[in-house]
């Protein structure tokens, strides 16, 4: 995994994480402005800031990096990246999360005993979402051993099973209630980073579906696992990792916004600070303290999606997100998904507009899948499906 | 991966559900207020369906609190999961997600203190209209009362979370809920009524027993049972 044989550069060279940050900022397709900064760019600036690599220790360089691009990036965000998050593998090795709209890229970074003592900082791309190739790239920490070599292949090899397992996993999920079949025989794998529309008519199942799926209903029939484990029993884990918005508030009617996230923050043990900054993402003003009965259809719907964005959810499921909000609040939304880091399920019947965010679509009718392909096509799937609503 | 933060214990899960509904009755005070005048209503019609024999009316006065109790609890009861599924808050606590166990015993700790304190502002009523007085000491009183209430809230609980969604809650709880509550209703009963009457054959601690005995028993038993009731 490891290129454990390339060319050893006498100081940390920041550039080895050109890759990632191009990668990304290309993806996103944002150019970096004024003020804020590329991922490549809050790597370069942190190292910088540590100092000579030469005089510092393997792990400690590693936590200083770290440490470094923390406080960057509290003070600014980055330009198209929404989250970069550090895994300390031990040893010394972290992996660095870099996500951006539709993709994320990982890198691993450690120290390494060489035969010269030199401690070697090497890197691997891969690309978790999407395509595209890895880039190698190394550079120095500081001198003398720390660590072995055997730790470090430990570290730096072991296979991550993030980037393998299905966040979803459906095999032939059907639902029904009573006599009624909500919807049947689905079979339904995403990956993580994937972005799926969900079309059909009104009562075609795309709601039930996205309840099953969210765990809040059990299917009849089928197997459903998420993050690779049975939904069987008591799905704790899963649902600590993923959110629902549906038709329903989900929140209490007698409580300000505030509150309402702060109890939610509380049992997902969030951290409650972040509400205001979440409100004010979403178009809300953080001082207001009426009751959300006061609130209108739209401004519950920006309320849901921070609840949403506070539980960071690996797995986001939204059940027409576009409704009863004005254009501004459509686009406000739009982007919000599409700065989402992990899978996400868009059910709505704005084919347009959702299909510009999403990569897939699955096409629902009378509760039973009729087509699946990219989310560019879903147009003219449906209207051959419909030619009556096209006419 | 981001490092999820470690999810609150279920003890700590129970006081933010109490927590919780204790601040949203807080905000909506007025249905607190308006369940008060219900309970004092109801003392009202007792006293005047009774008539104004003296003695009849303290010897019924133990009985005549715990009903209004019992009544305004089906009210408090109800309510508690209404706030839950008007706007489908209950699906975001599951997702949150919170453990049922901690959504029951937090629910009926909530309840229970809620019940507490109506029977806090109902008893001087009570002693008012009823010509009542305590003989035994009010500590004897304090401890009926939260017994009794929590023998109420536990298995309340459970029903208003098992008829919540149904049309016909509002009938269904009673009908449920008061046959389930009467070796309970009768121990909390005859312990005022002690209390009130005086304890001259010493059977107030053995009255009180009993009622913790049922509180133990309907605690444990819906604490089981709920979680199957949120999967239904």
């Amino acid at each position: 995994m490891v290129d454990l044989d390339a060319p050893v550069l006498h100081h940390f060279d920041a550039g080895c994480f050109e890759g990632l940050g191009h990668a990304i900022v290309a993806d996103s397709q944002l150019e970096p402005h004024q003020g804020r900064r590329s991922l490549e760019q809050l790597v370069e600036v942190a190292c910088q800031r540590r100092g000579p690599a030469e005089d510092h220790d393997g792990v400690e360089g590693m936590h200083q990096i770290r440490k470094l691009g923390d406080n960057l990036l509290a003070k600014e965000p980055l330009v198209g990246v929404h989250r970069v998050d550090w895994k300390d593998l031990g040893a010394g090795v972290y992996e660095v999360f870099g996500y951006a709209p539709g993709r994320a890229h990982a890198v691993r970074m450690g120290a390494q005993d060489r035969d010269d003592g030199v401690m070697v900082c090497a890197k691997q791309v891969s690309h978790l979402i999407g395509g595209g190739g890895g880039v190698g790239g190394h550079g120095v920490l500081r001198r003398g051993p720390q660590h072995s070599e055997s730790a470090m292949r430990r570290g730096m090899g072991a296979p991550s099973t993030n980037l393998q397992t299905p966040v979803v996993h459906a095999s032939g999920l059907s639902r029904r209630f009573g006599r009624r079949w909500a919807f049947a025989r689905v079979d339904l794998t995403i990956q993580a980073g994937e972005r799926w529309l969900l079309v059909g008519g009104n009562g075609s199942g795309k709601t039930t579906l996205l309840r099953v799926i969210s765990t809040i209903l059990r299917p009849s029939l089928g197997e459903l696992s998420l993050f690779g484990q049975s939904t069987k029993g008591r799905p704790t884990t899963a649902r600590r990792r993923l959110a629902l918005l549906s038709h329903h508030a989900g929140l209490y009617e007698d409580l300000d916004s505030f509150d309402n996230l702060r109890i939610l923050a509380r049992l997902g043990g969030n951290d409650p600070r972040e509400i205001p900054s979440l409100l004010e993402r979403v178009g809300l003003d953080p001082t207001r303290a009426d009751p959300l009965r006061a609130y209108s259809a739209g401004m519950r719907k920006r309320l849901q999606l921070a609840a949403m964005l506070l539980q960071k959810p690996d797995l986001v499921l939204l059940d027409e997100p576009f409704a009863a909000l004005d254009p501004k609040g459509c686009d406000q939304v739009a982007r919000i998904i599409t700065e989402l880091p992990g899978a996400v399920v868009v059910a709505s019947h704005q084919l347009r507009r959702a299909a510009s965010i999403c990569d897939k679509a699955l096409l629902l009718g009378d509760g039973v899948p009729r087509w699946r392909g990219p989310a560019a096509d879903v147009e003219r799937a449906w209207s051959t499906l419909h030619p009556e609503e096209s006419a | 991966m981001s490092v999820r933060p470690a999810p609150p214990s279920v003890f700590h899960q129970v006081l933010l559900v109490v927590q919780k509904d204790l601040l949203i009755e807080w905000r909506a005070r007025s249905r607190a207020f308006a369940l008060a005048c219900f309970a004092v209503t109801v003392l009202l019609l007792f006293s005047f369906a009774v008539g104004p024999d003296i003695v009849v009316m303290r010897s019924h006065a133990s009985a005549y609190l715990w009903l209004a109790v019992l009544l305004s609890s089906t009210l408090l009861l109800s309510q508690s999961f209404q706030v839950e599924v008007e706007a489908g808050a209950l699906e975001g606590l599951i997702l949150a997600p919170i453990e049922p166990e901690a959504l029951f015993y937090g629910k009926a700790l909530s309840n229970t203190l809620q019940l507490v304190g109506l029977s806090v502002v109902i008893t001087p009523f009570v002693l008012a209209l009823f010509d009542g007085s305590f003989s035994e000491p009010l500590y004897w009183h304090a401890l009926v009362v939260v017994l009794g209430c929590a023998g109420v809230s536990a298995p309340g609980t459970l029903y208003a979370g098992l008829t919540a969604r149904l049309n016909a809650r509002q009938l269904l709880l009673p009908l449920l809920l008061f046959p389930l509550l009467v070796p309970a209703l009768l121990a909390a009963v005859k312990a005022t009524d002690l209390m009130m009457e005086g304890d001259l054959m010493g059977q107030l601690s053995s009255w009180v027993g009993l009622l913790a005995c049922f509180d133990l028993m309907y605690w444990s038993l819906c604490g089981v049972l709920f979680p199957r009731v949120i999967d239904a």
